[in-house]
């Protein structure tokens, strides 16, 4: 069997963990090499910031998925809890001082439904930035020494250029 | 369990000669890995023929140091990235937090000071999209880091279909 493996469709996931101390948005961007577009069919949010107060979950944050650093897919940041997760509340330590069960940390699937998952139909031109910008509405009330963070987690396909992009795999 | 039996014939020898070049298959990955280190682990694709992967399904142990205990607190400290042996082509741009890719996730472990009275396993199966050939030969690595301040483990399985290599491999029935 010939397989032409540097042509070869591959998955691929784009990752990154935000700090978030401040409501200024915060932008990242993964650059797309010459000749390969990106495809994400689905995005994984995890963050973990509860109120030390309260003990309550704090939903303020939003995210963009952003096509270079200008163009934003959907018209409004969306807000966290409606936009995807397999948790929400990921497996962080959280600023709570009281315990917390196992199960508020989000950890397993059962804890939030897949059905949170949200498909994403759009994809990245080659040399294209995938762009991921993040932002809180407001500061959680929480101790100082502990930050918030929000992982976003792009589950996707690399295609290189001269594959058909519109009947590979579903998309 | 697709085939109604009493509608669907199944052409037996066709199957076998089917089977005979592709076949379902898995690869394992697993292992320990030390507190606070970065550590490689690989399974071989072999000589039996190309592997070509469809879904992904992991566990892993969320344990910390809670001295002189080990305690399972279920926050998630391995991450890792999946890497094609071959090519050395990452199929992660980072190492990724494992509860993000990888269900069921969280189980209890024995590496545990209380095993039995750790909250139960994850338990919802839901294998994640990782259509990739790894080629004859090669292997398929791990890399895995560990936040933690003791030891976890983790094991990760590749479900996907063997391509058998009749030139190559010896054994296979005819």
């Amino acid at each position: 069997m010939q397989v032409d493996l540097f042509r070869q469709p591959r998955p691929f996931m784009i990752y990154k963990r935000f700090q978030i101390d401040t409501v200024v948005p915060r932008y990242w961007g993964y650059a797309l090499d010459k000749g390969y577009k990106y495809i994400p069919q689905y995005a994984f949010v995890q963050y973990n910031k509860l109120d030390a107060q309260t003990n309550t979950e704090l939903l303020n944050y939003t995210i963009q998925l952003v096509k270079g650093n200008s163009v934003t897919i959907g018209l409004n940041p969306a807000d966290m809890k409606n936009f995807i997760s397999p948790a929400g509340r990921g497996g962080f330590y959280t600023a709570s001082p009281a315990p917390v069960d196992l199960d508020n940390f989000g950890i397993s699937f059962s804890a939030s439904p897949i059905k949170n998952w949200i498909k994403i139909n759009t994809f990245f031109e080659h040399r294209e930035v995938v762009g991921v910008r993040v932002a809180a509405k407001s500061l959680p009330n929480v101790q100082e020494e502990v930050p918030s963070y929000i992982d976003v987690c792009l589950h996707g396909t690399l295609v290189y250029e001269e594959q058909d992009v519109e009947t590979w795999g579903g998309v | 369990m697709g085939n109604n039996i009493f509608r669907d014939t199944i052409p037996a020898l066709k199957v076998l000669q089917k089977q005979q070049k592709q076949y379902q298959d898995n690869i394992l990955v697993e292992g320990q890995i030390a507190a606070n280190t970065l550590q490689q682990f690989s399974s071989d694709v072999t000589s039996l023929g190309d592997f070509y992967s469809y879904v992904v399904t992991g566990s892993f142990s969320t344990l910390v140091d809670d001295n002189p205990n080990v305690l399972d607190n279920g926050v998630c400290n391995l991450r890792g990235k999946v890497v094609d042996g071959s090519t050395k082509r990452a199929l992660m741009n980072d190492f990724i937090p494992l509860n993000l890719w990888l269900t069921p996730g969280r189980v209890r472990s024995s590496l545990s000071s209380s095993p039995a009275t750790d909250a139960e396993s994850n338990n919802l199966f839901y294998p994640i999209v990782m259509k990739y050939l790894f080629p004859i030969d090669g292997n398929i690595i791990v890399e895995m880091k560990n936040d933690s301040d003791t030891t976890n483990e983790f094991a990760i399985m590749f479900h996907g279909v063997r391509i058998v290599n009749r030139g190559r491999t010896r054994g296979i029935p005819r």
